[in-house]
């Protein structure tokens, strides 16, 4: 009985092993997605690395033509004052009657005694 | 020893692992992809320092494995789910017949008794290791072995 029983046990065992093992091997190199490692950011390091000492060249290229054209302009060593405003009396709408509206020739010129 | 190593050799293994745990390939290779990821948050590239790498992704693996389950049961529970089961990956077209017989009474099983099983009978560990991967006791893991054959018996058996 026991040696019946020790019999069947090593059956499921081995049917069990099988299975698992048919069932693993359906997944293949070939089913998975593309290797995607966790360091792929640092793997891809030389790269960034590129990419960065090319943002520090430019940085460093635009630094320098920024002081160079500071150096090279004649700017104001004081701020530019601005003219005020003043308030004046505002000014008539048409010249007073008085005034020389009419051009001096047209003025005839005082008779002689 | 280099995680871009151990990635290289023991992907395939460890997706293989997590397909007959959580039965779909897809979801294997995140938890995978997660286990990885989580030892290099916590180690860094250099694994000397962990004693055994290969056991601690095992470990990984398993837990993660666990928590998809355990979320696809929440999921059927939920009053919305299908009452359907779910069918069977289209892969098991390619098994044999007695293959799936096999699977299907795994399947059947409680996820404890599932996990020892397919850590001793696939993945070859000793009872020893397989505690440890579970966070059991070796006595544990025994009985569970020992149950856990016992009832596939009985499903294979009335399956006939």
């Amino acid at each position: 009985m026991t040696a019946r029983r020790h019999e069947d046990d090593e059956d499921v065992r081995e049917r069990l092993r099988a299975a698992l093992d048919a069932r693993a091997r359906l997944v293949g190199p070939e089913h998975l997605r593309p290797p995607a490692p966790p360091y792929a950011p640092v793997a891809a390091g030389p790269h960034l690395r590129r990419a960065a000492l090319v943002l520090a060249a430019l940085a460093v290229v635009g630094a320098t033509l920024l002081w160079w054209d500071t150096r090279h302009h004649d700017l104001p060593a004081a701020p530019v004052p601005v003219p005020t405003v003043t308030r004046t009396a505002p000014m008539p709408a048409s010249p007073p009657a008085s005034s020389p509206s009419v051009p001096a020739q047209d003025i005839p010129a005082p008779r002689s005694p | 020893m280099d995680i871009g190593l151990l990635y290289h050799h023991r992907r395939l293994a460890l997706i293989r692992l997590a397909v007959l745990l959580v039965d779909d390939l897809a979801t294997a290779e995140d938890v995978v992809q997660d286990a990885f990821t989580a030892l290099l948050r916590r180690h860094g590239h250099r694994l000397d320092e962990l004693g055994e790498p290969e056991a601690y992704l095992r470990t990984s693996v398993v837990n993660a494995s666990r928590s998809v389950l355990r979320r696809r049961r929440t999921a059927r529970r939920a009053p919305l789910a299908r009452e359907r089961p779910c069918p069977p990956p289209e892969e098991y077209v390619l098994l044999r017949e007695e293959h799936r017989e096999v699977l299907g009474a795994l399947g059947r099983l409680t996820r404890r008794q599932r996990e020892v099983l397919v850590l001793r009978y696939w993945s070859h560990l000793t009872e020893a290791q397989i505690a440890q991967t579970l966070g059991l006791s070796r006595g544990t893991v025994k009985s569970t072995a020992s149950r856990a054959l016992a009832a596939l018996a009985r499903h294979l058996e009335a399956d006939r």
